[in-house]
């Protein structure tokens, strides 16, 4: 149980130090500076021919933050859930070591990690599907 | 015949005894011996590998910085412990940089060749366009 606790302690100094580097990304999106770089084809698809397992990343974090929480779910569900996991992981422990009583911290699971790698996996089959299957793209 | 582990004064030197046996093998008992169990460096590099590696795509910066931080935390992890989550972030972090580098250099060429006209890309590009098109991309 002590092995746990430093874990999450851990874990929660590096979220503190990745908030900065999210704050970044939140501002670069919020500020519209994306929009200024040129627009040129994706990478992936261009080599290909397929949408790659991270596609619609970028796209659902923006709607995160426009606050579209299903259409952030429907681009990439795995910017949400990472979210949401964060946020929850984040706010339990911060709390619990401030010393607020009734709070109940948050473990860290391996399960959090698979499940989001079953998340990428199934938003590029589905997308891939949709697209060689139904003639349906991401536009 | 004086007994080793009592010095003149009648001391017990077990301690100092152990200490110089330690040291005499190059490294002191208890200490610098890394355990199995994954600690959060180790954590933090396997998912920002893995994430660097699906934003390589995002004109290659984003996955490059992700992937030099997983690096970093996979260096610094791995040092107290070894665990394959910790051998998993440092491959994923690895594989990022890669990635993030080749996107980084390729965006740069599409750059040069869509704006500026210029770059070996220029031909390859006009006829992938036309692939995209067909395919409603």
């Amino acid at each position: 149980m002590r092995e746990q606790s430093h874990l999450e302690k851990q874990l929660f100094v590096i979220g503190c130090v990745l908030f900065w580097l999210l704050v970044g990304i939140a501002a670069v999106l919020k500020l519209g500076w994306l929009d200024r770089l040129p627009q040129i084809p994706c990478m992936f698809v261009l080599v290909f021919g397929m949408y790659c397992p991270g596609c619609g990343g970028t796209r659902a974090a923006k709607a995160l933050l426009e606050g579209r929480l299903l259409t952030s779910f429907f681009y990439h569900p795995v910017v949400l859930y990472g979210a949401v996991l964060y946020l929850c992981f984040m706010l339990t422990n911060g709390l619990s070591l401030i010393g607020v009583k009734g709070v109940r911290p948050m473990k860290f699971r391996n399960g959090y990690l698979w499940a989001g790698l079953v998340l990428i996996a199934v938003n590029f089959v589905v997308k891939n599907v949709l697209l060689f299957g139904f003639g349906i793209s991401m536009k | 015949m004086e007994n080793q582990n009592y010095d003149q004064n009648g001391e017990n030197n077990y301690q100092d005894y152990t200490a110089q046996y330690a040291s005499v093998e190059g490294q002191p008992y208890g200490q610098n011996q890394r355990g199995n169990s994954t600690n959060g460096m180790q954590i933090a590099s396997l998912v920002l590998g893995i994430i660097g590696m699906l934003t390589c795509c995002c004109y290659g910066v984003v996955g490059l910085v992700l992937g030099i931080m997983g690096l970093v935390f996979a260096i610094i992890g791995n040092k107290s412990s070894r665990s394959g989550v910790g051998v998993a972030g440092l491959v994923c972090s690895i594989i990022a940089v890669i990635l993030g580098v080749a996107g980084t250099i390729y965006y740069a060429l599409i750059y040069l060749a869509l704006y500026q006209g210029v770059g070996p890309l220029v031909d390859y590009l006009q006829e992938y366009s036309n692939a995209l098109q067909q395919m409603n991309l």
